[in-house]
């Protein structure tokens, strides 16, 4: 579908949608006004010949054979949530001079009105060693955003998942006998779905002792992967668990019904179940988790989001927005995996 | 989309544009009311206007060099001749720094509240007297300068050096200084005693510096120095003494800004300071105040003296809005004034055109009968266009049937006609057949607009407004809604064709249109919630009065009251109630309702007057635009209850406990919902 056909098609149903109960004008409108804002700063398909977002909206939409479908894909777009640079750049300024600046003056229990506080922050600062479980989070920018000098050390914890040693670990990074030494450990990651890439990386932190205390700083973070992490501080009390923005359950759709779900869910659950033979070839050994993505079951069975990061589109986000098949799916914001796809 | 333009894209050209880029795209056409003369001639005056209504365009006329601008270019002289000479100088309250007052305090020597506001209203005057005084010399250098000597001598001004230090030594001894300008020794020196003190100010409310302590003995009276400047120039010989003075200032609505306290109260301290300067009679400066209808509440009065301010008599009021009003015997301007904002517009960015026809016409067509709109937007049957409910037998009922499938409208029209006569005449399916209806001329015309609304409801779908005529119509006499319906209107056709950059659309599809307008209504409704003073009451209560109305006209098969797009009141019953009163003026002034006068035809309601929805909000609720017949006679009690279900609350009487509940509202459900985490911790 070209992007005039699908701007036919859009006028369509806001015409045939007399009485306003479909929402489909301010649907438009809104989903015009964030492409311009936002939508185009997805960078996976700034290059390559992808389209802009209107392009790969037409494309997208016209993908699903049915009308029905396709409307429900544009509703989609009333719960996506999109974290673009600028809520990227604000969650690095929050997540140090909140998250991490709190924890350090609850650890050094630091009067901030008192004369010496600069100096006891300096020194706890001195003492932290702040670390990204992926390269995904950014650890370089996050510095730079923050102007935080003297950190020569960009350690990344799934580098190492294959040969992490915690006294290697610890001799090389913490110096625990050293005057010098870190003992505060924050582990940031840019997102966390359900919470398994961060799972080993977590616990090895914990496992370390000695004194040591650890913050576990999430840029955004899913509800099934928060819910991890609570059962990490239940188990660990030197661990601290501070997300800058933990992403509601109620943005989430599941395989099954959920009370209180959105009224658009059922239409768009019956839809991404029936365009999933479209998107994924059947039986194909490459990444097919379902048509809600990657994620272990709940209650309700699966879950998937309709989150979207200006960076990447994470892998427990609804496959039909992200995955590409040549000749019978074209994504929305085409995801970048590190595995096979 | 790239290289393509939309000549709209930006609503407010006055504001960003070079003097040079004015000139090209300001449409003279409001200058042939004379009603707009006024601003040209001595004596003071208000012009006031809606957001956009071209109020600071307007203004900017008095500017020299923008009627440098205008000698420079090849577009005509603007103003008539007989008032094109004037000395002007000008303020815009947002960019000149004066609503810095809001931004620090200035020490007081009493804590007395009612002292420091008359303290603090004094100094915000004695800065406007100074920034217009500086403009007003500056203006004097520009036409001394070599680029606006032309116009200088048209004007008459003679600028010698010499003249200007005697006007200097002279003006310097005026008691109005309270001694400021003793060392003063020449016009250079003056010039920047001026500044200086200026600076003093802005360094002081942007926190560089303390309050200067001479500032506290040498407060000028608001408005006397500008008075003295304009006399000592003409005492100089530097300007002829009948060359009228004129000061502007715009944006008075941002000083209500200024005037909240902590506690949310607003006294006018700084609106009265600008009343004073009118209400002082200084024949020898004449203000023009550029202000939103809103600003200008009931009461205000001259600071310091607390006098009345009449209008009238210290100034004149000018309405772009009832400018732009036709009567019985003079068409309104406003359609010629939209074609020239549009063609100036689309030559401005570029676009050409060969149609010898005018543009609206070019770009949007012609106007379309109902008929005419039906055909275009319903495509499917037409049979459910007769209503399920029909209180006739079958075989008149399948006559009209027949007759909506070829023509929808006729067969609405025809069942009401037939609700209306079914209890006073026999009527057979052969009577139906003939559409009896259509003779009746008037009887049609007044219910065409409603049949429309019922046909496009029946077959569910958004009723279709597009064509020059709707669009004119639509705008409701202010240019800035017709600005943005065609921002929509382009944007929508932009995403929608792969047309050449600089080809001019023309007759642009009428779903296209149609789109576009709706898109633009959707915005001007969500805008209301975001207006000051009270936009989230009005919001909630046009939600409830539009749907009301829609609902009416949509039900009322009879079509006995086609008319009923607005509502009227008794004058005498609204004047009982003050808060509803100010309310539904509070929604006039800031355009979400149309007011006129309403001639009632019922005698015991006395004088009437009637409001519509604004004719822009209609496409959004479904209702048609035109105001025609007898609009909705509703008490005081229905408007009582439209504002108990919007949830406004009164202090009064009128408003009883109410059980209505907040009109329901789709959740956005977007990720401004989401909570961003500040202040906890696992």
């Amino acid at each position: 579908m070209t992007p005039n056909e699908f701007q036919s098609l859009l006028r369509e149903w806001c015409q045939n949608d007399f009485d306003g109960s479909e929402g489909w004008l301010e649907l438009k409108h809104d989903v015009e006004f964030l492409a311009q804002e936002l939508y185009n700063e997805y960078d996976v398909t700034r290059h390559g010949g992808h389209g802009n977002f209107s392009v790969r909206l037409a494309r997208w939409i016209g993908s699903a054979d049915a009308q029905s479908d396709q409307q429900s894909l544009y509703t989609m777009l009333r719960h996506l949530v999109f974290l673009g640079d600028k809520e990227l750049v604000a969650a690095y300024r929050t997540a140090y001079s909140k998250h991490v600046l709190s924890w350090l003056m609850k650890i050094g229990r630091v009067n901030v009105f008192a004369p010496n506080a600069r100096d006891l922050m300096n020194s706890l600062l001195n003492r932290t060693l702040l670390t990204q479980i992926t390269d995904s989070f950014g650890l370089r920018r996050f510095l730079t955003t923050n102007s935080i000098q003297g950190q020569p050390v960009r350690y990344t914890w799934l580098e190492h998942e294959h040969d992490w040693d915690r006294d290697n670990f610890t001799a090389a990074h913490l110096k625990l006998s050293d005057p010098n030494r870190r003992d505060l450990i924050v582990l940031f990651e840019d997102f966390v779905g359900s919470g398994s890439q961060m799972e080993d990386h977590v616990e090895r932190a914990c496992s370390i002792g000695g004194g040591t205390s650890v913050l576990l700083c999430p840029l955004y973070i899913c509800p099934m992967g928060a819910q991890m992490a609570r059962d990490f501080v239940a188990m660990y009390p030197h661990l601290t668990f501070s997300p800058v923005l933990e992403i509601p359950d109620e943005k989430f759709i599941y395989e099954r019904q959920k009370p209180e779900e959105h009224s658009d869910f059922a239409n768009i659950r019956r839809t991404i179940q029936a365009v999933h033979t479209k998107v994924v070839e059947q039986g194909s050994a490459l990444q097919d988790y379902g048509p809600f993505g990657f994620g272990a079951d709940g209650p309700y069975g699966k879950s998937g989001g309709f989150v979207v990061m200006s960076s990447n589109c994470p892998d427990n986000t609804i496959p039909a927005i992200h995955r590409k098949r040549t000749g019978h799916w074209e994504p929305l914001f085409l995801r970048n995996s590190r595995e096979p796809i | 989309m790239d290289g393509k333009k939309n000549p709209f894209s930006n609503l407010y050209h006055t504001e960003s544009l070079s003097t040079d880029h004015f000139v090209k795209i300001f449409s003279p056409k409001l200058l042939r009311e004379s009603r707009t003369h006024e601003l040209f001639q001595p004596g003071s005056v208000v012009l006031t206007g809606l957001q956009g209504s071209g109020k600071s365009a307007l203004l900017n006329l008095l500017k020299p060099d923008v009627l440098i601008a205008y000698q420079k270019s090849e577009e005509p002289w603007p103003l008539p001749k007989h008032c094109s000479k004037f000395l002007s100088a000008s303020i815009v309250l947002r960019s000149s720094g004066a609503l810095d007052f809001g931004q620090r305090a200035i020490p007081q020597e009493t804590q007395e509240e009612t002292e420091n506001k008359k303290v603090l209203g004094l100094f915000f005057g004695d800065f406007l007297n100074y920034w217009i005084i500086d403009d007003l010399l500056n203006n004097v250098d520009l036409l001394g300068s070599p680029e606006g000597s032309t116009l200088g001598e048209f004007l008459g001004l003679d600028l010698s050096i010499e003249k200007l230090d005697f006007f200097a030594s002279s003006l310097k001894k005026d008691s109005c200084w309270f001694g400021v300008m003793d060392d003063v020794e020449d016009y250079e020196g003056l010039r920047l005693k001026v500044k200086h003190r200026i600076s003093g100010y802005e360094s002081y409310l942007n926190y560089n510096s303390d309050f200067p302590n001479d500032y506290v003995n040498t407060k000028t009276k608001p408005g006397a120095p500008i008075g003295c400047v304009a006399d000592a120039l003409k005492g100089a010989g530097l300007i002829p003494r009948d060359l009228p003075v004129f000061v502007t200032i715009d944006q008075f609505e941002d000083l209500m800004d200024l005037e909240r306290d902590e506690k949310g109260n607003a006294a006018p301290t700084f609106r009265s300071v600008i009343i004073r300067m009118l209400g002082d009679r200084d024949r020898r400066v004449s203000y023009r105040v550029g202000a939103r209808p809103y600003s200008l509440s009931k009461g205000l009065q001259g600071f310091g003296n607390n006098a009345f301010t009449e209008e009238m008599r210290e100034y004149e009021v000018v309405d772009i809005r009832k400018v732009l009003e036709g009567t019985e015997s003079r068409k309104t301007l406003f359609q010629e004034f939209c074609e020239d904002v549009l063609e100036r517009r689309i030559k401005f960015s570029g676009f050409s055109s060969t149609s010898t026809e005018d543009v609206l016409k070019t770009v949007f067509g012609s106007r379309p009968t109902v008929e005419e709109k039906v055909d275009s937007f319903i495509r499917g049957s037409r049979t459910s266009v007769v209503s399920k409910d029909f209180p006739a037998s079958d075989a008149i009922r399948n006559e009209l049937v027949t007759i909506a499938e070829k023509d929808p409208i006729s067969a609405k029209l025809g069942e009401a006609w037939v609700r209306q006569n079914i209890k006073k005449s026999e009527i057979s399916k052969e009577l139906v057949r003939e559409q009896p209806w259509g003779k009746r001329t008037y009887w049609k015309k007044e219910r065409k607009q409603q049949a429309l609304l019922q046909v496009f409801s029946a077959c569910r779908q958004r009723l279709a407004w597009y064509g020059a005529h709707d669009i004119v119509l639509l705008s409701g006499k202010n240019i800035f809604a017709f600005l943005s319906i065609c921002q929509f209107i382009w944007a929508e056709n932009m995403r929608s064709n792969d047309y050449e950059a600089y080809e001019l659309p023309e007759q642009i599809d009428p779903h296209i249109q149609s789109m576009g307008i709706h898109s633009a209504s959707e915005h001007w409704f969500r805008k209301v919630r975001a207006e000051p003073k009270g936009g989230d009451d009005r919001h909630r209560f046009i939600n409830v009065l539009g749907t009301f109305l829609r609902d009416r006209l949509r039900n009322d098969k009879n079509m006995s009251y086609p008319g009923e797009n607005g509502f009227s009141l008794s004058s005498g019953e609204l004047e009982k109630q003050v808060f509803i009163e100010d309310f539904i003026e509070s929604c006039v002034e800031f355009g979400v309702l149309e007011h006129s006068a309403h001639t009632s035809k019922s005698k015991s309601r006395g004088q009437s007057q009637k409001w519509h929805l604004s004719s822009i909000l209609t496409p959004y609720f479904q209702v048609p635009t035109p105001h025609t017949k007898e609009p909705f006679y509703a008490s005081i009690s229905d408007v009582n209850k439209w504002m108990q279900a919007a949830l406004i609350v009164s202090p009064g009487p009128v408003i009883s406990d109410s059980k209505a509940k907040r009109p329901k509202t789709a959740s956005n459900n977007t990720q401004l919902d989401l909570n961003f985490r500040f202040g906890e911790e696992d």
